[in-house]
């Protein structure tokens, strides 16, 4: 199953955000402010 | 067709790895960016443990969000390199706009604190901080300016996804032949001249005699071609 390339850029995009707000909230959980 | 630089859509699998590598760098890009800030607002220094009591004890979360952070990108970092390498063009570079994230975030907050929120303190702006800090600003896009130039020209333009050649200009996708393929087609050509030439004499278009004249014609040009 393939994908079309610019689905590729939003997935990659999302996936950037996602993992930004991920880490925000990981460095809550591991009891910083 | 197949290469290294093949144009067509990528497999989905690949796609979700480097998804997955590159919200794993922007996760611990975060992790690291916020780890440093805890630990410039406790005057930029600090330790825990060992032998020695440390006159200034870590931020809680700090020690693990900066060795989870910094760990993590190498992690995160491989993986995106191999999975988003795998996507071709201009995705195959992204993972590197992790170095850009890095010191960019990490020199804003050099520049934050020693610049516009320094320590109450401190007198006034922070050297010790700004220098660092312009010299990550430096290190992170200094880079990325060097090779925005070279962006659109390092695109393949001989190979293309099924379909792009209908809207693309013929210059663009017709490659101008090189001497060698121009020999061999010439040489080709006569090649088959010279088949045309027994085929004729053989349905008796042709005398034996025109046939030798002809040939021999055809032969004296391969000779000088060669």
């Amino acid at each position: 199953m393939t994908v079309p390339r610019s689905v590729v850029t939003v997935v990659m995009v999302a996936a950037a955000i996602l993992g930004a707000i991920a880490g925000w909230q990981l460095y809550g959980v591991l009891g910083g402010g | 067709m197949g290469s290294g630089v093949s144009r067509e859509d990528p497999a989905l699998a690949d796609v979700l790895k480097a998804a997955l590598g590159m919200g794993g760098m922007a996760m611990c890009l975060v992790l690291v960016f916020r780890g440093m800030r805890a630990v410039m607002d406790v005057g930029g220094a600090c330790a825990d443990g060992g032998p020695y009591v440390s006159a200034q004890s870590c931020p809680e979360g700090a020690p693990v969000a900066l060795m989870a952070g910094i760990f993590g990108l190498l992690l995160f970092g491989a993986i995106s390199m191999v999975y988003a390498g795998r996507l071709g063009g201009l995705w195959g570079a992204a993972p590197l706009l992790a170095w850009t994230g890095l010191f960019g975030s990490l020199g804003w907050n050099f520049l934050d604190y020693g610049l516009f929120n320094p320590p109450l303190e401190a007198d006034g702006i922070v050297w010790g901080w700004i220098i660092p800090g312009v010299i990550f600003e430096v290190m992170a896009f200094g880079p990325l300016l060097l090779v925005i130039p070279f962006i659109g020209s390092s695109r393949p333009t001989p190979v293309r996804r099924r379909g792009a050649a209908k809207t693309t200009q013929a210059s663009q996708v017709v490659p101008e032949p090189s001497p060698a393929a121009e020999f061999r087609e010439g040489t080709q050509a006569l090649l088959d001249r010279l088949e045309r030439l027994g085929d004729m004499r053989d349905h008796g278009l042709l005398t034996v005699e025109e046939f030798e004249t002809a040939k021999a014609a055809v032969v004296a040009e391969l000779e000088e071609r060669a």
